[in-house]
Order: structure tokens, then C-alpha cells, then sequence
């Protein structure tokens, strides 16, 4: 009797799950280390910093209605920005620029179809910001270090990649893509001032989207 | 995201026999379990099982949640004015997703515990007119359900929220003839707590019914269900995505097999309902059978 409570225990206590796996696009940044040397017009290396990237969004490519109305409308494009869902990514990634690594940042779950295009979005990073550690990233976008701070902004900064040349298509054959963006920080730092950096219309600086595999 | 609706099918809940198999004393309606006279040391087996559905129209965020479960339930009454339950479910879950993955998940839900009290009869035996008062405690007794990566299903794959869900239901159920009987039910619940960054949200519910039996074996039941469900919270914010109210057709028809057994078919039709994200509810199909011990 009381090895048939055990069993009856057992098998109500349990319980199993399994997931099928659908549509999916993952995206990583490859950072390539800020080059110590990189500071041609200031006085003091830079030895430290960190970006964050607040919210990255995969587009569907538009239909030849929307592309020829994209065209001719004056009205541009608006992003919504914080709340997660299968094509958006809203957790923030503090990504540190002197590191030699590739950051996962997440996996898209798109719906099966061609996607022409990546958004992120660089804005400030909060306390459950992944990769966030002991940088001083609380509230702001990015910060460049000395042996103290050079300087820091919070502002929120959005940058588009299109790739409906080269479209990613999901479908029942290829129902998985890698999205792989390359994060150089090295020119743009020479270039900015390091006490007020300013990363509005940098982005297509630091970023380039590698090819897809 | 949805909102998981198990109370909706806590209306379905299982089945009532004869108010009194052993005494032919009851009133000879066919009720619904928690509407049917106690008697004291009755003790009820009922399975009952439904299959429901909730769908979020086509987009990025569509999403489809399908679930087959089946309710074991127990109810003993110590006195003529007190009634127990236990109810333990098994549940069958996929949750589809817009990119056409699957979650599934099998295995125990949430155990429902509670206590029915009479509060006004019109009659100790024979009672034509029975209000009475259940309180009860849903107890976070599902697993947290992983993949084979050991990698947490999303929360509406799961089989409960993980929450501690008191309830409180108000039900009056009045004989009209030996043919005709109406009911009214009216509960809330208010789930405390909950897991993988969701906690529950309060909810409300009704249920306007009538039975006419033309044979003491068979009767037919027609009524309204209708439902409320406020704005869950996940990760720190509201999520208004299934939440609103919801109404639904509610016919059944019941069968008496000798003097223990009743079974009972139906389906839950919803006719309006206005949820957040919009969600649109599927047909509710039940089945259930109880016998008097």
C-alpha cells in the first residue's frame, strides 16, 4: 500500500515539458577593444568605458505598398521603446569596450517571413542592465575612463542597419538566422571629445553589421 | 501575453448526483456540484475534464494556448451544513507561439482546497431554496515545467501561475417545480504571489443559469458565465494582454445512471468579451462524471 502512495506521489509530483523549436534570429555584438592609444587629441589615455544598448527590434521588410508610401511620406519612423516581444529585445546589454568578446544579446522569434532590418536603440542602462557588474552605468548611455572619469552622456541614440538587399528569410527549411554586428569604438573615440562625447549620428561609426552566415 | 483562465473552468466544475441517493429525502433536480443539498457523511468521487482555447490575432505577437485538463475531485460532508473539497488536476498544455514554436507541458496543476457552508435553506430536508457560502485556498502545487535544456517554459506554458489563490464564491439554487430549477453564483478570487516574473490578478465571476428536467434522468441547463479579470503584473508593470471581461453561453445537458452516477456535457460558448491585446477565447468543451460513494 504504502509503495503505491510512493508511486502515485511520484507521478503527481512531476511533470514534463519539451519545446519544438520555431522561427528564431540570434544577435551578438563582436566588440573590438578600444585601442589605449586611440586618443590622438586629449591629453589623457583612455583606459575604461562602456556602452549601453537599451533595446534592439527586428523589421519585417515592407510590403511594396508601405516601401513606395515609405518613400513619398514626409512623416518619419517612430520606435516605441521598452516592452519586450518575440521581435524586440528590451533587456539593456552594458557592453565594455576595452573587452576582446562576443556578447549574446538575444534570440528574435519572429514569425516566419523576410526581414529586412535592425534597429538598436543606445539609451541609459538601469540596475538589471545584463553586463552591468561594477561599471558606472546606472542612468547613462556611455562612459569613457581615465584613472578617473573623462566623461559620460545618457543620451538615447537610435541606429538603423537595412539589409533588404540581402533579406533574412525564415521558413520551414531555414527556420534559424544569426544577426552578428561588429562594435568599434577605436576611430570614433580619436575623433570625439572624451569630457562632453556626444554619440548622436556616431552610430553608424561604431557599428557595422558583418555579413549574415 | 495571455492570462491563464482557471477559474472559468471552476465553473464546470465536477458533478452532482441526486441531492440524497440514499434517502430519496433531497429535492430530486439534478445540481451541480457546490448547488446540491449535504447530507451528512456523503462522499463524492467526480471527474470531470475540459479542453479550452485562447488565441491572439495574427502578428509578431500572436500567440495560441490550447490546454486539455482533467479535474480529480473529492467532496465529503461531516453535517448537512458543511461540505469539503479537494480537487487535483492533470493538465496537457502547448503554448504556440508567432514563430511557430511549441511549449508543451504535462503533469500536475495547482490543488484546490474547500469548505461549503450552508447558510439558508428554506427546509432541513426537501429544501427548496439553499444558499450557501465556499471558501477556498488554490495551493502553487504545479512544478515549474523546463525544457530539455532545463530552461523554464514561458509562464502561460505552465500549468499554473504558482500563486496562493483564495476564493470565495456565493451560491443560491432555488426549485421552482419538480421540473424547473434556477442557480446564481458569485465569486472572486485574489491570487497572492506568483513565479517567473508574473503575479496573479484579482478576478470575478458569475453564473446565471436554469435547468428544466422532463425526466428524472435526463435534464437540459442553459446559462450565462460571465467573467472578470484585472490586469496581471509582470516584471514590475501592468500587462493588460487577456485581461477584461468575458461572457459565455453556457448549455448542458446532464444524465442520471441508476441511483450514484451522473454524467454531464456541455460547452462554453463565448458570445462577447472585450480583452486586452485582443484575445479572443475559444469554445470551452466539458465532460465529467461523479459517483456517490
Amino acid at each position: 500500500m504504502s509503495r503505491l502512495a510512493c508511486i502515485v506521489l511520484l507521478v503527481a509530483s512531476s511533470a514534463c515539458g519539451d519545446r519544438i523549436a520555431g522561427a528564431s534570429i540570434d544577435l551578438a555584438v563582436q566588440i573590438r577593444p578600444l585601442e589605449l592609444s586611440a586618443h590622438d587629441n586629449q591629453a589623457r589615455p583612455v583606459t575604461a568605458g562602456w556602452l549601453t544598448i537599451s533595446i534592439s527590434q527586428v523589421l519585417e521588410c515592407p510590403s511594396m505598398a508601405r516601401r513606395v508610401w515609405n518613400e513619398l511620406s514626409p512623416l518619419g519612423s517612430a520606435w516605441a521603446h521598452g516592452t519586450p516581444s518575440p521581435t524586440r529585445l528590451a533587456v539593456p546589454h552594458v557592453l565594455d569596450l576595452t573587452s576582446a568578446e562576443t556578447v549574446a544579446m538575444g534570440t528574435f522569434k519572429p514569425p516566419p517571413g523576410r526581414w529586412c532590418a535592425l534597429h538598436l536603440s543606445l539609451g541609459p542602462a538601469d540596475a538589471d542592465a545584463e553586463g552591468l557588474g561594477s561599471a558606472p552605468m546606472i542612468g547613462r548611455t556611455l562612459v569613457l575612463q581615465a584613472s578617473t572619469e573623462l566623461g559620460a552622456t545618457s543620451e538615447t541614440v537610435g541606429v538603423d542597419f537595412d539589409f533588404s538587399a540581402d533579406p533574412i528569410v525564415l521558413n520551414e527549411e531555414h527556420p534559424h538566422s544569426t544577426l552578428t554586428l561588429v562594435l568599434d569604438t577605436s576611430a570614433w573615440v580619436a575623433t570625439t571629445s572624451l569630457t562632453e562625447p556626444r554619440l548622436a549620428g556616431a552610430g553608424q561609426q561604431l557599428f557595422s553589421l558583418t555579413p549574415k552566415p | 501575453m495571455f492570462r491563464v483562465l482557471p477559474t472559468i473552468a471552476a465553473l464546470l466544475v465536477a458533478l452532482p448526483a441526486w441531492a440524497c441517493p440514499t434517502c430519496s429525502c433531497g429535492n430530486p433536480s439534478i445540481t451541480t456540484m457546490g448547488l446540491d443539498q449535504p447530507f451528512t457523511n456523503r462522499f463524492r468521487v467526480g471527474l470531470s475534464s475540459r479542453a479550452w482555447e485562447l488565441n491572439q490575432p495574427e502578428g509578431n505577437t500572436s500567440q495560441r494556448i490550447r490546454e486539455l485538463r482533467f479535474d480529480l475531485s473529492l467532496s465529503f460532508a461531516p453535517t448537512d451544513w458543511l461540505q469539503l473539497f479537494l480537487t487535483v488536476p492533470g493538465q496537457a498544455r502547448e503554448l504556440q507561439s508567432a514563430s511557430l514554436e511549441k511549449q508543451r507541458a504535462l503533469g500536475p496543476g495547482e490543488i484546490d482546497l474547500a469548505a461549503r457552508f450552508v447558510v439558508l435553506r428554506d427546509q432541513r430536508l426537501r429544501a427548496r431554496y439553499l444558499v450557501s457560502v465556499m471558501g477556498g485556498l488554490q495551493l502553487p502545487t504545479s512544478p515549474i515545467v523546463k525544457d530539455a535544456t532545463g530552461t523554464p517554459l514561458d509562464v502561460d506554458a505552465q500549468l499554473g501561475l504558482g500563486a496562493w489563490v483564495p476564493h470565495l464564491t456565493i451560491t443560491d439554487l432555488s426549485l421552482l417545480s419538480a421540473q424547473w430549477a434556477v442557480f446564481a453564483s458569485l465569486g472572486a478570487e485574489l491570487p497572492i504571489g506568483g513565479r517567473l516574473g508574473v503575479r496573479g490578478a484579482p478576478a470575478g465571476r458569475l453564473l446565471l443559469g436554469a435547468q428544466w428536467q422532463p425526466l428524472l434522468w435526463l435534464a437540459a441547463r442553459a446559462g450565462v458565465e460571465a467573467r472578470y479579470d484585472a490586469a496581471r503584473i509582470v516584471n514590475g508593470s501592468l500587462d493588460s494582454t487577456g485581461a477584461g471581461p468575458s461572457v459565455f453561453a453556457a448549455p448542458d445537458v446532464l444524465f442520471m445512471l441508476g441511483s450514484r452516477w451522473v454524467i454531464q456535457a456541455g460547452v462554453r460558448i463565448p458570445v462577447a468579451w472585450s480583452l486586452g491585446g485582443g484575445v479572443t477565447p475559444g469554445p470551452i468543451f466539458a465532460a465529467a462524471v461523479v459517483v456517490d460513494v
